[in-house]
């Protein structure tokens, strides 16, 4: 807990940065906001992330924009249908000179990797990034080869275009540990956005404003952040609702009400608070629980948003 | 058009059965036309729920209102209130079928359904009918449940066991009010029977009027022997009236208001006591065995040994009688009565006279006229219910024409003989024998086994009863009559299909006994409890008290109503809510007066800046509010000083108000 002055100044400190970085952040993804802080409170919390939007809507640009924020090396890998595992987490070559398997690490090796188009490939190569996702290392002919730390993977995926794709099941869209859409920009961001033009790209790169000692101090602060019983009964009476209303297929795993406390923690931390409070858990409940649902029958367009606004109506804060 | 309130699926379905089954008993008795409207109804509904039509106009439905109207009294007639009553709610019931906009328009139905369900036991109380009421009350029920189910996850099932968790644990209580709650005579008095639908004996008899009788195998009464002997069949005559006055073609009853008989005039011996369970006839008389000498409240004796009730029997009625078994009554006769039971129209039946002056003079002696008369029967006359037309000269064209007949015919002939001859006589019209019910112990009287025989006096003996029937057909009286009439054409042809019918089948004869007896004991422990109740209560409860029965009473409500209530919090646990958060809910309720109210699931920060921004001036305190709630709540800071200052910020807001 941020009990001492010194803590607290320390505190304070952590959030300027915090807030540079999403500044910074917000010269090249212009009016998201809150989509940058979420995209930041996965990664404080450790998680991956996955961004769902039409192409052109500034995936890239915003994952780019955070690895540099956060000085992290960042890789990025167009995703295609005839892509293999190997073209992911590298391949072993057999050297001549040396007499020997070399291991070539592919692109999987760096802090931020920024899978694009997740959903254009195979499920054999989805599930070979996902496990290193989840371990955090490749194996490869029976060595392991540990993954930079920290890794971040921040996929996108375009949910209109099913032509030729393969949906993440289930399972696997539970490793992401959020899912946000990005969405139009808003007409004064737009316009700005227009009358600046191509320019843009010329800048120069982003500050760093928040290194490595930097994040894990951040971690370490988080998991500092207080969390009532009231809240926990609160979360509770949330993920109960869940798996009781006939609305919903299957209701909200443990990972999942593990997941939502979590990025509120970090969350709370972000706005500088010290304890969680209902509003942190109803902001990050979409973007952290969406992916998870899924509605009993897909008629009358009950989609997940359908079934976060009623968990949100009918389950009350206070009781 | 405006937008129309559908019914689920499953509520349309539940709503239609419920229809369907409250108006199919109804559907007998009313007139033709208005269950095939409620068909229609039906139909046209079913339509509309599948969007191939709509309702009717307004205009279309008055128009069918007012002919159903008109129509339901033009085929019913206004004298019949009851079923015109439920005729016309029957009408109203179909064409609201037709206009259910809203879910109010489906309650109605639901509660017009329940009350018509209710009106059929205006019509009948046997044991089917309160079964297919409760039927039909678990059917609407479950409709009434159907239309509050969710619409997003309608199903055709759960409203049917939601019914029955709601009727169950009534059943214990409906028991209860059975038992205890004292019976109240009806505030209002419907008459359901038409004068036409008089049944069993009238106040005249011609010879053809009892085989109407036997064409009926419906109950006209049932007995119990309470002093333990059943008299044999040949004994059982129930007496119900005299005919004393013959006109030339029809007898008619004695005048009721004479005096009764002196009691003290019977010999004495022992006695017949038993209860009587009477069906509605729509006449006075209620049957006793030769001689009835005392009977229950608020019958009278009324001449020659009959008994009244005060008025024509419109309902089920018990009485508790007393007989004494003779088979004749020793009275002298005054000379006024001597004349009253000579009496014959001046003329007519002159064949019949000239035989009675010739027995008389051959031998003038009682005894000889009855045998001479009775072997003159039982020479070549048959016994039938369906007897050929006898002309003006009644007695003359069947004592030496058709020479065919049945009781009224014999009795009849008898006694014309009788008086000719000189000697006083009178018909007496009843029943004659019973069915014995080996599994309850009762007798059971049914119309078919009406009877009229006939009465002699003779000097010094007293009347003596004569049946003349017996001596054609001593199987009328020695057998029950079904076996006897089992082959002739006019029996039971009301009733083709009656179980009586087949009393020769031995399993299906112990069936309908069993049923019988089932039936006896409905009668006897629910139809007519309320004669039974004080004396079971008073073995319950010792010595009644007012208190007594308000803890007999509160007692099993309590424990019905605790079990649902306990049921009830064990599915739903309320909210406790504590100090805090109802001090909270408390300026949400204030504030919600003014639109202000905290919506469902919204955090109180928030909560706080919505007030906030539409009523700037409690800005301050309603932050203030919200800042030390979620330091009570979320931040730990739940000490004496947060819980004032969160009091004192909440009743500084609620002064502002």
């Amino acid at each position: 807990m941020l009990a001492t002055p010194a803590d607290r100044q320390q505190g304070t400190a952590m959030q300027d940065k915090i807030e540079r970085a999403v500044a910074s952040v917000s010269t090249l993804v212009l009016g998201k906001d809150t989509q940058v802080r979420m995209a930041l409170t996965c990664l404080f919390s450790q998680g991956h992330l996955l961004i769902e939007d039409l192409p052109g809507m500034g995936k890239t640009t915003l994952a780019h924009a955070l690895a540099q924020v956060l000085g992290l090396s960042f890789q990025r890998v167009q995703f295609t249908s005839d892509m293999l595992p190997a073209d992911i987490i590298g391949v072993s070559i057999f050297d001549q000179q040396a007499s020997a398997f070399r291991f070539h690490p592919g692109p999987v090796f760096t802090q931020l990797l920024l899978a694009d188009e997740i959903n254009r490939t195979t499920p054999k190569t989805q599930s070979a990034l996902l496990e290193a996702m989840e371990e955090r290392q490749v194996t490869l002919d029976g060595v392991t080869h540990p993954l930079p730390e920290p890794f971040f993977v921040i996929a996108t995926q375009n949910p209109i275009t099913q032509f030729g794709t393969f949906p993440l099941p289930e399972s696997q869209l539970d490793r992401f540990l959020m899912r946000i859409e990005l969405g139009y920009p808003d007409p004064v961001a737009e316009r700005q956005l227009l009358s600046e033009g191509r320019y843009r790209r010329q800048r120069e790169p982003l500050p760093v404003c928040i290194d490595l000692e930097d994040l894990a101090s951040i971690r370490e602060s988080c998991r500092q952040v207080r969390v009532s019983d009231s809240l926990i009964d609160y979360l509770q009476r949330l993920v109960q609702y869940s798996r009781e209303a006939p609305e919903f297929a299957y209701g909200v795993s443990p990972r999942g009400s593990l997941a939502l406390l979590q990025c509120a923690r970090t969350w709370a931390y972000m706005q500088g608070r010290e304890y969680v409070v209902p509003e942190d858990i109803q902001a990050l409940l979409e973007p952290v629980i969406g992916h998870r649902l899924r509605a009993a029958e897909q008629v009358g367009g009950h989609g997940s948003e359908a079934l976060i606004r009623q968990m949100l109506e009918q389950v009350d804060v206070v009781g | 058009m405006k937008g129309v309130y559908q019914l689920t699926r499953p509520a349309l379905v539940w709503q239609l059965l419920m229809v369907v089954v409250v108006m199919i008993p109804h559907s007998l008795r009313l007139p033709w036309w208005l269950p095939l409207m409620t068909l229609g109804a039906i139909g046209w509904r079913l339509l509309v729920h599948l969007g191939r039509t709509s309702f009717p106009h307004w205009s279309v439905k008055f128009l069918m209102a007012i002919t159903a109207g008109i129509g339901a009294v033009a085929s019913i007639g206004r004298g019949n209130g009851p079923e015109l009553a439920v005729a016309l709610l029957v009408a109203g019931f179909a064409l609201k079928l037709l206009e259910i906009y809203k879910r109010r328009d489906a309650l109605v139905l639901i509660y017009v359904a329940y009350f018509l369900a209710a009106t059929e036991l205006l019509f009948g109380q046997t044991l089917l009918h309160a079964l297919y009421v409760l039927l039909a009350l678990l059917l609407i029920t479950a409709a009434l449940n159907a239309v509050y189910q969710s619409e997003r996850h309608p199903d055709f099932r759960r409203p049917l066991r939601a019914a029955l968790r709601l009727l169950l644990p009534a059943l214990p209580l409906m028991l209860v009010l059975f038992l205890i709650v004292p019976r109240i005579g009806p505030l209002w008095y419907a008459p359901m029977m038409q004068e036409e639908s008089v049944t069993g004996l009238s106040d005249t008899l011609s010879p053809g009027d009892v085989s109407q009788l036997t064409g009926s195998s419906a109950v006209a009464f049932r007995v119990e022997f309470t002093s333990g002997r059943v008299p044999p069949p040949a004994q059982r005559y129930w007496r119900g009236l005299t005919y004393d006055y013959f006109d030339g073609r029809r007898w008619q009853a004695e005048s009721d208001r004479r005096t009764p008989p002196e009691l003290s005039d019977l010999p004495s011996g022992p006695l017949l006591r038993y209860q009587m369970i009477i069906e509605p006839s729509g006449q006075p008389w209620v049957y006793a065995l030769d001689y009835p000498v005392s009977a229950s409240w608020p019958l009278r004796m009324a001449p020659n040994w009959t008994l009244r009730a005060p008025s024509r029997l419109r309902q089920r009625a018990e009485f508790a009688l007393v007989s004494r078994p003779l088979d004749a009554l020793p009275q002298a006769l005054s000379e006024s009565a001597q004349s009253r039971y000579l009496q014959l129209p001046a003329s007519g039946n002159p064949r019949a006279r000239e035989l009675a002056q010739r027995w008389r003079d051959e031998d003038a002696s009682v005894d000889s006229l009855v045998t001479r008369t009775l072997a003159l029967f039982n020479r070549d006359f048959v016994y039938t219910l369906s007897p050929p037309r006898l002309g003006a000269d009644g007695i003359d064209d069947f004592l030496f024409e058709t020479r065919r007949g049945f009781c009224g015919h014999y009795a009849s002939a008898l006694a014309f003989l009788l008086r000719a001859a000189g000697v006083p006589a009178r018909i007496v019209g009843g029943y004659q024998g019973g069915e014995w019910n080996p599994y309850e112990s009762y007798l059971l009287i049914r119309q078919y086994e009406a009877h009229a025989w006939v009465e002699v006096w003779y000097a010094g003996r007293g009347w003596v009863r004569v049946d003349p029937t017996a001596a054609v057909a001593p199987q009328r009286v020695e057998q029950t009559a079904d076996q006897l009439l089992a082959d002739e054409p006019g029996f039971l042809s009301d009733t083709p299909l009656s179980p009586v019918r087949f009393g020769r089948i031995n399993w299906l004869n112990q069936l309908r006994l069993r049923v019988e007896a089932i039936n006896y004991s409905w009668h006897r422990w629910v139809l007519s409890f309320h004669l039974r109740q004080d004396a079971l209560l008073q073995r319950l409860f010792g010595e009644l008290s007012l208190w007594k029965l308000a803890l007999a009473l509160a007692l099993p409500f309590g424990l019905v109503l605790g079990w649902v209530a306990l049921s009830l919090l064990r599915q739903r646990r309320p909210k406790t809510l504590d100090k805090v958060d109802s001090a909270l809910l408390r300026l949400s309720q204030r504030l919600g007066a003014q639109g202000l109210g905290r919506r469902n699931g919204e955090p109180v920060g928030l909560y706080a800046a919505r007030v906030a921004e539409a009523r700037p001036e409690l800005e301050p305190l309603i932050l203030a509010v919200a800042r030390h709630y979620d330091q009570l709540r979320y931040a730990g800071h739940d000490d004496n000083a947060v819980r004032r200052a969160y009091r004192e910020a909440i009743r500084a807001c609620m002064r502002r108000l």
